[in-house]
């Protein structure tokens, strides 16, 4: 009960209009540059690139870590800042329950605010599309069919020669029979199509680092493709490889929306382990929120770029891994690029959980042992 | 109920308390002395939020840091000025009332008790934001007492009171006292605490400089020289009629200034009582009125040097 009460008044204090102000402009922003650049580029518009562009560097690399860092470590900096804390810690209530307490008010703030510039974002970024999500190609997710087949009668590239390789008497024997010059007819079209929905399905040799070598696999393709998928996610996997192999040939099988929910799920665990850093920083430091955002926007932009296994010290690393975005590429290899070139190898989903979940938990127990121990006594009363 | 033994606190290489034993019983005891003299401090010590860095202090027979069944039984008002601006009074009350263990049912009933008894119920649902300084430590008040606690430390509480709500605060403790609590007041000001009790602790550098009976004390002080300077528009007429009185030792016209004269007297109470009404009588314009020796400092370099 007087757990809730803590948490209730927490908010409270939390919700202020100057803060809330702050808050919708965080919601808002993505939202705002996503309908701007979709109004710009009008037919040329790419949601699921633009959505994962914004929702990776604006939602998960700034409105994320910002939110959980000033909130995180405003639970103690703001009390000793006002000089309140000395009410709190005069009252017969353990000290690591009134640290809790108004963590939990920080997450939920901290989370719900990402939440909401996430799924703005993504309803103004979405393209209805009319197979969300699914793998299995039916005849209108053909955009290109001439473009199709013509380079499964001759292969020019490494996949193109793989495809061709695995399709049945039929379709090869109607491929050959067809005049380039003219639109693919029916039987063909819809041969190929059961070749393609049959690799698409089961065939887990369709990737081979060789064989894509030349062609740069967005972050999301890149983590399917490094968990060795099964079933569902096999199938994901060999669609989405198609369709970089293929540019223009499919339909784009994602759409924004249907990333939302993976992107909900994921930002709170990201909220709770940076907020609950920053909480344990609060606890050490008297100038944590610094120490925070240094931490936030320093250390986790650029140790994940580093070569080796340096980036398996930050926090971000497992948050891409969770939720990998597509983001456009750029054509010309830059330093980023080229770092991350040089650790291919992706971290698994399970371990990204794990490892964030521990972050979060052993923060925040450390803090609430840490405030529990140390005298936090305002400073020019002394 | 509380006692100090050896106690010595250190902020890095600043002393706070230095070496301090005592022991504090039920009623209403005084710590005085000037500022920076650690009194402060040892309410701190004592309320739990700093662990002495030698020595042992103990509450109801405990250790209070992070003790949460002695702050149960802990009223605790603290020197600084700010609340939580955005709530208002009530609401603030209500959440350390909470927040002392109170139970859902009584927190209604007792938060009113508070408020009335600090007479603040008529501002409670302002925001604390545009309280005046009074009404600050009012509403500090309400929460140390609200929960009804055996021991009641208040630091400076008397600060930013206008003198009727001087009375009345000090009403209020001295009632509380007589209810056989155990009330610990810091002060910097002795005139404040003598209309509250006789016992005192006299602190200054860190250290307990003395204990027991104020009286025994006064005698120390008064026997000290008190300088207060007037400004006025007659000052020469002022200090004629000022040279009559007996216990004026010297009357001195400032060099600097010439509306403005210093007067030296051993008996500044009795002065202090009179001067409003020879002001008043023979109609002298004081426009300002302010002693140096008013703060404790210099008593206790007299008395420390004595």
């Amino acid at each position: 009960m007087l757990d809730i009460f803590l948490i209730r008044t927490a908010l409270r204090d939390l919700l202020k209009a100057r803060r809330l102000a702050v808050a919708v402009v965080l919601i808002v922003g993505p939202a705002l540059i996503g309908l701007v650049i979709r109004l710009a580029t009008r037919a040329r518009f790419d949601g699921v690139a633009t959505y994962g562009a914004l929702a990776s560097l604006l939602v998960f690399g700034f409105v994320l870590p910002i939110l959980a860092v000033v909130f995180g470590t405003g639970v103690i900096a703001q009390e000793m800042e006002q000089k309140t804390i000395v009410y709190l810690l005069t009252r017969p209530v353990p000290r690591w329950r009134i640290l809790f307490a108004k963590f939990v008010a920080a997450w939920l703030v901290a989370s719900i605010t990402a939440i909401l510039a996430t799924v703005l974002l993504g309803t103004v970024t979405n393209q209805p599309n009319a197979q969300t999500g699914r793998a299995r190609i039916y005849p209108e997710v053909i955009r290109d069919a001439k473009g199709l087949c013509s380079a499964l009668q001759l292969p020019e590239t490494p996949v193109a020669e793989y495809l061709s390789s695995q399709l049945s008497a039929r379709s090869l024997r109607l491929l050959n029979a067809w005049d380039p010059g003219t639109t693919p007819g029916r039987r063909l079209v819809q041969s190929l199509i059961n070749d393609l929905n049959r690799i698409i399905a089961h065939d887990e040799n369709l990737y081979r680092p060789e064989r894509f070598s030349a062609i740069q696999l967005p972050e999301d393709v890149r983590q399917l493709v490094a968990e060795r998928p099964e079933g569902e996610n096999l199938a994901r996997r060999n669609r989405l490889l198609l369709e970089v192999a293929f540019p223009g040939v499919f339909a784009p099988m994602r759409t924004t929306i249907s990333q939302l929910p993976r992107d909900m799920l994921v930002l709170p665990l990201g909220a709770l382990a940076y907020a609950a850093i920053s909480l344990l920083l609060a606890t050490l430091f008297s100038r944590a929120l610094i120490v925070g955002l240094f931490l936030a926007f320093g250390w986790e932009s650029w140790v994940p770029m580093l070569p080796g296994n340096f980036k398996l010290v930050s926090a971000m690393t497992y948050l891409r891994a969770l939720a990998p975005h597509a983001r456009p590429e750029v054509a010309t290899p830059d330093l980023m690029s080229f770092f991350s070139a040089m650790n291919p190898e992706s971290v698994p989903a399970n371990v990204a959980w794990i490892v964030l979940l521990s972050i979060g938990v052993v923060s925040l127990v450390l803090a609430m042992f840490v405030f529990s121990l140390r005298e936090y006594v305002p400073k020019d009363d002394a | 109920m509380i006692s100090l033994r050896h106690v010595s606190r250190w902020y890095g290489q600043v002393l706070g308390v230095n070496d301090v034993t005592c022991n504090l019983g039920p009623g209403l005891t005084a710590l005085l002395g000037p500022n920076g003299a650690g009194k402060s401090t040892l309410i701190k010590l004592i309320t739990g939020q700093l662990r002495p860095t030698t020595g042992v202090v103990s509450v109801f027979g405990e250790r209070p840091f992070g003790n949460t069944g002695i702050m149960r039984r802990i009223g605790y008002c603290p020197e600084i000025e700010t609340c939580y601006e955005e709530m208002t009074g009530g609401d603030f009350v209500r959440m350390l009332a909470a927040m002392a263990g109170i139970s859902r049912t009584e927190v209604e009933s007792k938060v009113r008790a508070a408020l009335e008894a600090v007479r603040m119920m008529e501002h409670a649902s302002r925001r604390i934001g545009a309280y005046s300084k009074g009404m600050r430590q009012r509403i500090k008040m309400a929460q140390a007492i609200v929960h009804d606690p055996e021991l009641l430390v208040l630091d400076e509480p008397l600060n930013g009171l206008d003198p009727v709500g001087r009375r009345e605060i000090t009403d209020l403790l001295v009632r509380w006292a007589e209810m056989g609590r155990c009330v610990l007041v810091s002060s910097h000001i002795l005139h404040e605490v003598e209309q509250m009790t006789r016992s005192i602790v006299l602190m200054d550098r860190g250290r307990i400089r003395a204990m027991g009976d104020i009286y025994q004390i006064r005698a120390l002080i008064d026997s000290h020289p008190h300088r207060i300077s007037i400004r006025a528009e007659d000052v020469r007429g002022l200090a004629r009629r000022l040279l009559d009185m007996p216990y004026i030792f010297s009357v001195r016209l400032s060099q600097q200034d010439p509306n403005a004269l210093e007067v030296e007297t051993p008996s500044p109470d009795r002065f202090y009582d009179e001067f409003p009404a020879i002001v008043l009588r023979d109609g002298y314009r004081v426009s300002a009125f302010e002693s140096p020796d008013n703060n404790l400092e210099a008593v206790f370099q007299y008395l420390v040097k004595g």
